[in-house]
């Protein structure tokens, strides 16, 4: 699996501010997630890697030309998703996705049948004569996919790009941008504050934190230290069953709808959990590993990185 | 609006033009958008109203009268006449047709994020004022060079052979180059204006009121202190005159000097803001 960006001391300073200090990873084919709170450098980072300001110091390479050098060369083959507002006015879908064809050096046919096609493809066709500027944020999302996507690119950055949709329309078009990395052979660089969508649809993430690299992992890695958790279900009094846990160092973490979050120490996992039960004269109903979430992971990094 | 559907995704292999061509979509896309509104047409029909006068009044001294052609020149085929065109157009109607066609060029981006658009695409923001500012251009020439182009036709159509002026051609030269002059200092400036504000409507107001307000400066100026050459703060007055001055026609008193000093001042300041706004804007969204 070959490297869509790699980043070597990466650093950038805005006056006494620095958004990225000294950053080094890289980011695999595929999707890969761009994760961290506000004021992380992630839109400083995507600014870079698209060529839209240089770095102070270190390199960087997308796609193995350096962004500072040959930006244009590199925007020939990704695409971008931003996240704000992002269209020509007066423009309709067609004309819109067409001019972005045309900015990206498509001949001016091919760039209206890619028009035609990449919105078919997000499903706007039925919308595709309209102006852009009566489009609902819904639609505005697909429309900004579709620019991204009219010239082919080699690798897709998008920010944000479920911001303002409905939960059905933010699973389809999660849905559309996991197939593109699947089954199209486009890579993917999703930043997004929605942590889930970023487990949905990556294979891994870059997680930033104060212009740091916190993590660089697949998803398995990122959520390994979250395996010695389980989900317990008991008959009996739960404070005593606490008492004994806490006894044996595992911990009671939250009540949820009858279940029981657990987090066991070292290597003992469920037995540690009977044992408890045995001690406190519960019955065990269900102990089961807790399914890891990435938030979880991102947080437990997160605090680990602070302290 | 219909569901995501996976319509099958196809990749392009082509071959992608060069980078001018990119340039170039930026000012077809200016111009189609011009084209489309009405107040471009009446000013393009306003236009054709003044060649038509001009050239019933080339008929009429010429082919009716010659004698009058003679004695006034003014009313003759020469590029003083050619100059009169020039200056109506261009302190009247260009005015009028840079508020529909320059003014919301880069506020109406600004406004709907397109920077950001145009910024992550493969062309560069020379390219963008490039194109942002040959639209307008355009636009512009179509109220400068084209009515003079049509008048010097008409003029060498309905004046007699004896009457025709020596070095006739080579003023069709200097009508082209009068009218670029004209027409790309003020697109620079009125496009300079749409990218320092956010608001096409501010933009339309701050160039309609940069040209009545300086015109009026310059002429109390100029007749209060009794120096011509103050009539150059005028800023589509300026324009004009360094245009006239590469026409060759004729103006009272000698303010032409100051006038090239601020048309060549107002290029480089417009251009300057322009700069300052293209490479100090956020682009990421």
């Amino acid at each position: 699996m070959g490297s869509v960006v790699e980043a070597e001391g990466l650093t950038k300073t805005y006056g006494p501010v620095d958004a990225l200090r000294g950053v080094s990873f890289e980011i695999p084919s595929g999707a890969w997630g761009l994760l961290g709170p506000n004021g992380a450098g992630k839109t400083t980072l995507l600014r870079i890697l698209l060529g839209l300001t240089d770095p102070t110091r270190g390199s960087v390479r997308v796609l193995g030309d350096d962004p500072q050098r040959a930006a244009s060369s590199i925007r020939e083959r990704i695409g971008f998703v931003p996240e704000g507002d992002a269209h020509v006015p007066g423009l309709s879908g067609v004309q819109f996705v067409s001019f972005a064809g045309r900015l990206c050096g498509l001949p001016g046919d091919d760039a209206k049948q890619r028009a035609h096609t990449v919105l078919n493809f997000v499903g706007l066709e039925e919308e595709r004569y309209r102006d852009v500027a009566g489009y609902s944020k819904g639609m505005l999302q697909r429309a900004k996919l579709a620019q991204a996507l009219v010239h082919d690119p080699g690798v897709l950055f998008l920010d944000e790009p479920t911001n303002g949709l409905d939960p059905e329309g933010r699973q389809a078009l999660l849905a559309l941008i996991r197939g593109l990395a699947m089954d199209h052979g486009i890579s993917v660089v999703l930043a997004s504050h929605v942590l889930p969508e970023v487990e949905a649809v990556c294979d891994g993430a870059l997680v930033l934190d104060q212009g740091r690299v916190v993590a660089n992992a697949s998803m398995e890695a990122l959520k390994e230290r979250q395996q010695a958790t389980y989900r317990v279900r008991v008959r009996g009094s739960v404070d005593a069953f606490e008492t004994a846990l806490n006894t044996l160092g595992g911990q009671l973490e939250t009540t949820r709808e009858g279940s029981l979050r657990v987090v066991t120490p070292g290597d003992e996992g469920a037995v540690l959990v009977l044992k408890a039960a045995e001690d406190a004269g519960v019955q065990v109903r269900q102990v089961e590993p807790a399914r890891a979430s990435l938030e979880d992971a991102l947080v437990t990094r997160l605090e680990e990185a602070s302290t | 609006m219909s569901p995501v559907h996976e319509h099958g995704y196809e990749p392009w292999e082509g071959e992608r033009r060069p980078r001018w061509e990119r340039v170039m979509a930026v000012a077809l896309e200016g111009l189609s958008r011009g084209a489309a509104s009405k107040w471009v047409w009446l000013v393009w029909a306003a236009t054709a109203v003044h060649v038509a006068i001009r050239g019933g009044i080339v008929y009429f001294s010429g082919q009716v009268n010659p004698g009058v052609v003679e004695e006034n020149a003014s009313l003759g085929f020469t590029s003083t006449m050619l100059g009169d065109v020039l200056g109506l157009q261009a302190q009247w109607v260009l005015l009028i047709l840079l508020v529909v066609v320059g003014t919301g060029t880069v506020a109406r981006d600004k406004n709907a994020g397109a920077l950001t658009f145009y910024f992550s695409k493969p062309i560069s923001r020379t390219g963008y004022a490039v194109g942002k500012i040959a639209s307008p251009f355009v636009f512009a020439m179509t109220v400068t060079f084209v009515p003079l182009f049509l008048v010097w036709v008409l003029g060498m159509a309905f004046t007699p052979e004896v009457l025709i002026p020596e070095g006739v051609y080579g003023l069709l030269w200097r009508l082209l180059a009068a009218s670029v002059v004209v027409s790309l200092a003020a697109s620079v400036v009125a496009v300079a204006l749409s990218a320092v504000v956010r608001s096409a409507n501010v933009a339309a107001a701050s160039w309609v009121a940069l040209a009545l307000l300086s015109a009026a400066g310059g002429s109390m100026l100029a007749r209060v202190s009794g120096n011509v050459r103050l009539e150059a703060v005028d800023v589509l007055g300026s324009f004009t005159l360094a245009g006239l001055d590469v026409l060759g026609a004729s103006v009272p008193g000698d303010p032409t000097g100051w006038a090239w000093i601020v048309t060549v001042g107002w290029c480089v300041v417009g251009v300057g803001a322009l700069a300052w706004v293209l490479w100090g804007e956020e682009v990421t969204g």
